[in-house]
C-alpha cells in the first residue's frame, strides 16, 4: 500500500491480512471491515467503492448514512478521494521510492519519481515566516 | 425523531468539545490523528444536529398546516364530533416545544465548514505529514456577522419618512489558517479569509407599503503557500510558471522558494461551506509545476 496524497511512499508496516477485493496483503492500518462483509478490504478498494457509491447517490449531505459518516471522517475517505483526484488527470503524485512494475497499483505513467539525489537533508533551511507572506508585499 | 440522536451525540461529547462548539474559536498544535480524534465526534454530531433541525422544521410546518385544516374541520364537524377540538388543540400546542427544541439545537450548532472543510483538509494534509508532525491550526467558526468582525458600515438615509434607506456592512472573517511541514520538507500554509457584504434596504413599494430586503454576499479568499527547499526542488522563475498567470506570487529566500496561489470564490449563501477541492487544486497546481532539484541540475 502506498500512503500519502501529494507524495506517495511505501507503507513500512508488516502485512497481516489480504484484501477481500484485490487479494493483496496489507497491514492492519490499511484494512477496514466493510459493512455487510466479514472480510477486510484495503483502503484503496474501500475508498474507490465508497466514492462510487456516493457518486451514485444524490450529493446532498443528508443522504449520507451513519456508515458513510464514519467513512467520510476516516482515513479511508482520503484513499477514495485521491483515486478520483488522480484519475481526473489534474495531478500525478510524487513518489519517494522505486517503482515496482509488477506489484504496484501505480505505474510510471501515474506517478513522478523523486530522484534520490534530490532528497538531501537540509537542516539549515530557513523557517517559513508567515508574516512574510508574499501577498502582503 | 432525529433530535434524540442529536441530543445523545451531544451528550457523548467531552467538555472540551462542547466548549469548542460553544465559542468555536481555538488555536491547535496537534498531530493530524489528534485533530481528527477531536473533530470527528463533533462533525458527526453537527450533521445529526442539522438533520434534526430540518426534521423539526418540517414537523412545525406539518403541525401548522394540520392546525389550519383542523380549524376548518372544527367549524364543520364540531357539533357532530366534539373530539376534533382537543385533537386540533394538541396538534397546535405541539408546535411550541418543537420550535423551542429547534432553537436550543441551533444554539449548540457549529458552522458546516467544520465537517465539510476542516475535517477533510486535516485528513488529506495529514496523509503527507510525518505521523508525529504537528499541525498548527487556527479556527474561528464563531460567526461571520459579529460586531467584532465589522470592518465598515455605511448608511444611506435620505431622512425621516424618505426612502429607500440602505445600510451596507462589510465584515472580515479570517476563519481558517493552517501551517505544517510536509514529508518532503516543504512548509505549507493555507488560509481562508471570508469577506461578507450585507445590504439592508428599506423601501416603499408601488402600493405604498414599507418593505425591507436583506442581501448577503460572501467572498472566500483562499490562499495556498508552499515554501519549497532549494535542495529538493529546482528554482523556478516567473517565465517557467507563466501558466499560473497573475495568481502566482513567488518569493525567493536563501534556502527556500515560496509559492503562493490564491483563488477567490463568491457565493450568496452565508452558510455555504468551502469545498476542500479548491485548496487541493491550488496545492496540486504548485506541485505539478515544480521539478526536483536533481532533474533540473540545480
Amino acid at each position: 500500500m502506498k500512503r500519502g496524497f501529494f507524495f506517495l511512499r511505501d507503507c513500512d508496516h508488516p502485512a497481516h491480512q489480504s484484501c477481500a477485493s484485490c487479494g493483496k496483503a496489507f497491514c492492519n492500518e490499511h484494512l477496514r471491515i466493510k459493512p455487510g462483509a466479514s472480510a477486510p478490504f484495503c483502503l484503496d478498494c474501500l475508498g474507490k467503492t465508497m466514492q462510487q457509491t456516493n457518486q451514485n447517490k444524490d450529493k446532498k449531505v443528508s443522504t449520507r448514512d451513519d456508515y458513510y459518516d464514519d467513512y467520510y471522517y476516516d482515513t479511508a475517505w482520503c484513499y477514495g478521494y485521491r483515486s478520483n483526484y488522480y484519475t481526473s488527470g489534474s495531478y500525478k503524485p510524487w513518489y519517494f521510492g522505486t517503482v515496482d512494475a509488477d506489484g504496484s497499483e501505480f505505474n510510471d505513467q501515474d506517478i513522478r519519481v523523486f530522484e534520490p539525489s534530490a532528497e538531501i537533508e537540509d537542516p539549515d533551511a530557513e523557517a517559513f515566516d508567515p508574516d512574510a507572506n508574499v501577498f502582503d508585499s | 425523531m432525529k433530535f434524540l440522536g442529536a441530543i445523545s451525540k451531544y451528550q457523548k461529547l467531552s467538555p472540551e468539545q462542547r466548549s469548542f462548539i460553544g465559542n468555536a474559536q481555538r488555536k491547535f498544535c496537534s498531530t493530524p490523528a489528534e485533530l481528527l480524534e477531536f473533530f470527528k465526534p463533533m462533525a458527526v454530531y453537527d450533521k445529526s444536529c442539522d438533520e434534526a433541525r430540518a426534521q423539526l422544521l418540517n414537523f412545525v410546518i406539518l403541525c401548522g398546516v394540520l392546525s389550519f385544516l383542523g380549524l376548518i374541520a372544527i367549524g364543520v364537524l364540531s357539533e357532530d364530533m366534539p373530539m376534533v377540538i382537543p385533537i386540533v388543540g394538541i396538534i397546535f400546542l405541539m408546535i411550541f416545544p418543537a420550535l423551542i427544541l429547534r432553537w436550543r439545537l441551533g444554539r449548540v450548532d457549529i458552522h458546516n465548514n467544520l465537517r465539510e472543510f476542516v475535517v477533510p483538509m486535516v485528513n488529506l494534509i495529514g496523509q503527507d505529514t510525518a505521523a508525529e508532525q504537528k499541525i498548527n491550526l487556527e479556527l474561528d467558526l464563531s460567526g461571520k456577522k459579529l460586531e467584532g468582525k465589522l470592518r465598515t458600515r455605511t448608511k444611506d438615509d435620505p431622512g425621516w419618512l424618505a426612502y429607500p434607506k440602505t445600510t451596507t456592512s462589510i465584515y472580515d472573517d479570517p476563519w481558517f489558517r493552517m501551517t505544517t511541514d510536509l514529508v518532503d520538507g516543504s512548509k505549507l500554509m493555507l488560509t481562508i479569509d471570508d469577506q461578507i457584504t450585507t445590504i439592508d434596504r428599506t423601501y416603499k413599494s408601488i402600493s405604498g407599503k414599507i418593505k425591507s430586503k436583506s442581501k448577503a454576499k460572501v467572498k472566500h479568499m483562499i490562499r495556498a503557500s508552499l515554501a519549497l527547499k532549494h535542495k529538493k526542488y529546482a528554482i523556478a522563475s516567473q517565465n517557467d510558471l507563466q501558466s499560473f498567470g497573475h495568481e502566482l506570487k513567488l518569493k525567493d529566500g536563501a534556502n527556500r522558494q515560496v509559492f503562493c496561489l490564491k483563488q477567490t470564490v463568491k457565493t450568496d449563501d452565508i452558510d455555504a461551506f468551502v469545498d476542500p477541492q479548491l485548496c487541493v487544486a491550488l496545492l496540486g497546481r504548485i506541485f505539478m509545476n515544480v521539478q526536483p532539484a536533481g532533474q533540473k541540475g540545480s
